[in-house]
C-alpha cells in the first residue's frame, strides 16, 4: 500500500509521534519530512512535493498559512493545528477549506482520509 | 501476567507501587490525552485508569480512581498550583509532568511544586514508558544544562545557609580571646602573647584553652585556618607590642 507523502512542521516530537501512532491503523503516512522550524520551507516543500502537510501554528500565527502552503505544494492537503493544539484548519485541494472544532485522533483520521 | 523488560526492571527495583502502574492522564488538549492514552495503553506495564480535561476533573478522578501516577500536561492552566492541589489531596500520588521545556527555572518550579519527575518536551513517545519507570524508581534523566543549573542552585543555597549559620551560630569570643586568635595566627607563642598583652603566662594558657574549646579545635595551629574562614576577624589588625595595656583599652568588652 502506497503511503501518503507527508511532512510534519513545527510540532513537538511527542505530538508528531502521537499523530503517527494514532493514525497508523487507519491510514499509511509516508513521512518524508519532519521539521521543527520553517527554515527554507519554500525550497523544502517544492523538493518534497508532499500530498499532506501537517503544520503546528505558532502563537498568534493566522491559519491563513494554509493557502500559502498550498500555493507552494499544489497537490497537498494542509491541516494546520492551532497553537493550543485544540483545533485544526483543513485546507483540501481545489480550494476547499473546513475546520475541526474539537480535534481528536478520530477526527484527524477523517480529515486525512476524507 | 507476562511482563516486558521494563516491567520486570521496575518490579525488581522496588518501585513501591503495584504493577501495572495505574495512570491518570490530565491535559486540556483532547488530541494529546486521547492519543497518549491509546499509545501508552498498549504497554502492559501501564494501565490508563482515566483521562481528565482540567484540574477539577483530575481531582474528582483521583478521588474515585486512586491512580498511582498522574501524568500532567505541562501546558495545563496554572500548572504548578494544580500539582500542589493534587499533592494536597493525594500525597501518595506521583505527579509526572509531561512535555516540560527543559530550562533550569522551569524544572525547579515544577520540582518545588512537588512533582516526582518530568518528561521533557523533546522526548519521543517511544521513550515514554522507560522514562516513566525511571521516575517511579527515583531516577530522573535530565540534560547536562539542567543538571549544571541545579548544582549551581544547590551550591548557592548552601552558601546562603552557611552565611546565615555563621552569622547566627558564630561562637561568642570575648575581646581578649579575639586578640589571642589574631596573635596565634600571627605566629606568636604563649609566652610572646603574654608579653604582648601584658598578662601572665598561666592566664594566657587559660585563654587559649577556652578559645580552642569554644571553636571546637584541638590544636592551636588550627586557629589560623579558622581565622582565615572568618573574614570579620581577619580584617582586625594584630595588636602591636604594648598597644594593649588593659582588656578594655581597645574597645573590646570582656563577656
Amino acid at each position: 500500500m502506497v503511503g501518503i507523502r507527508t511532512v510534519l512542521i513545527g510540532m513537538s516530537p511527542i505530538f508528531n509521534d502521537i499523530i503517527k501512532q494514532s493514525t497508523a491503523e487507519h491510514v499509511v503516512l509516508d513521512i518524508v519530512g519532519e521539521w521543527e522550524t520553517r527554515e527554507a520551507l519554500e525550497e523544502r516543500l517544492r523538493a518534497m512535493a508532499p500530498e499532506l502537510i501537517l503544520i503546528g501554528l505558532a502563537d498568534n500565527e493566522p491559519e491563513t498559512i494554509g493557502p500559502m502552503l498550498q500555493a507552494l505544494a499544489s497537490e497537498a492537503k494542509v491541516i494546520a493545528f492551532s497553537s493550543d493544539r485544540r483545533r485544526a484548519h483543513v485546507y483540501k485541494r481545489r480550494a476547499h477549506a473546513g475546520e475541526i472544532i474539537d480535534l481528536s485522533p478520530a477526527s484527524l483520521i477523517g480529515a486525512i482520509t476524507g | 501476567m507476562e511482563m516486558g523488560g521494563a516491567s520486570r526492571e521496575a518490579n525488581e527495583n522496588g518501585a513501591g507501587i503495584q504493577l501495572p502502574f495505574s495512570v491518570l492522564i490530565v491535559s486540556e488538549i483532547r488530541f494529546l490525552r486521547e492519543g497518549l492514552a491509546e499509545a501508552l495503553g498498549r504497554d502492559p506495564i501501564l494501565a490508563i485508569s482515566g483521562l481528565a480535561a482540567d484540574l477539577g476533573d483530575a481531582l474528582a478522578s483521583i478521588g474515585a480512581l486512586k491512580p498511582a501516577i498522574v501524568l500532567l500536561d505541562a501546558g495545563i492552566s496554572d500548572g504548578t498550583s494544580a500539582v500542589r492541589r493534587i499533592k494536597a489531596m493525594a500525597p501518595e500520588v506521583r505527579v509526572i509532568v509531561l512535555a516540560v521545556a527543559e530550562t533550569e527555572e522551569n524544572v525547579i518550579a515544577w520540582a518545588e511544586a512537588g512533582v516526582a519527575g518530568y518528561i521533557p518536551r523533546t522526548a519521543a513517545l517511544g521513550d515514554f514508558v522507560r522514562l516513566l519507570v525511571n521516575i517511579v524508581r527515583g531516577e530522573q534523566i535530565c540534560s547536562g544544562r539542567v543538571a549544571s543549573g541545579l548544582i549551581r542552585r544547590v551550591a548557592s543555597a548552601t552558601g546562603a545557609a552557611r552565611g546565615w549559620r555563621d552569622r547566627y551560630f558564630m561562637p561568642t569570643l570575648t575581646g581578649r580571646e579575639r586578640e589571642i586568635v589574631q596573635l596565634i595566627s600571627a605566629g606568636l607563642s604563649n609566652k610572646q602573647i603574654a608579653r604582648r598583652l601584658n598578662i601572665g603566662l598561666s592566664t594566657t594558657k587559660s585563654h587559649v584553652h577556652n578559645l580552642l574549646g569554644k571553636l571546637n579545635l584541638r590544636r592551636r595551629s588550627q586557629v589560623t585556618s579558622w581565622r582565615a574562614e572568618n573574614e570579620s576577624l581577619s580584617s582586625m589588625p594584630v595588636p602591636a607590642r604594648g598597644s594593649i595595656a588593659s582588656p578594655h583599652s581597645n574597645g573590646y568588652r570582656e563577656h
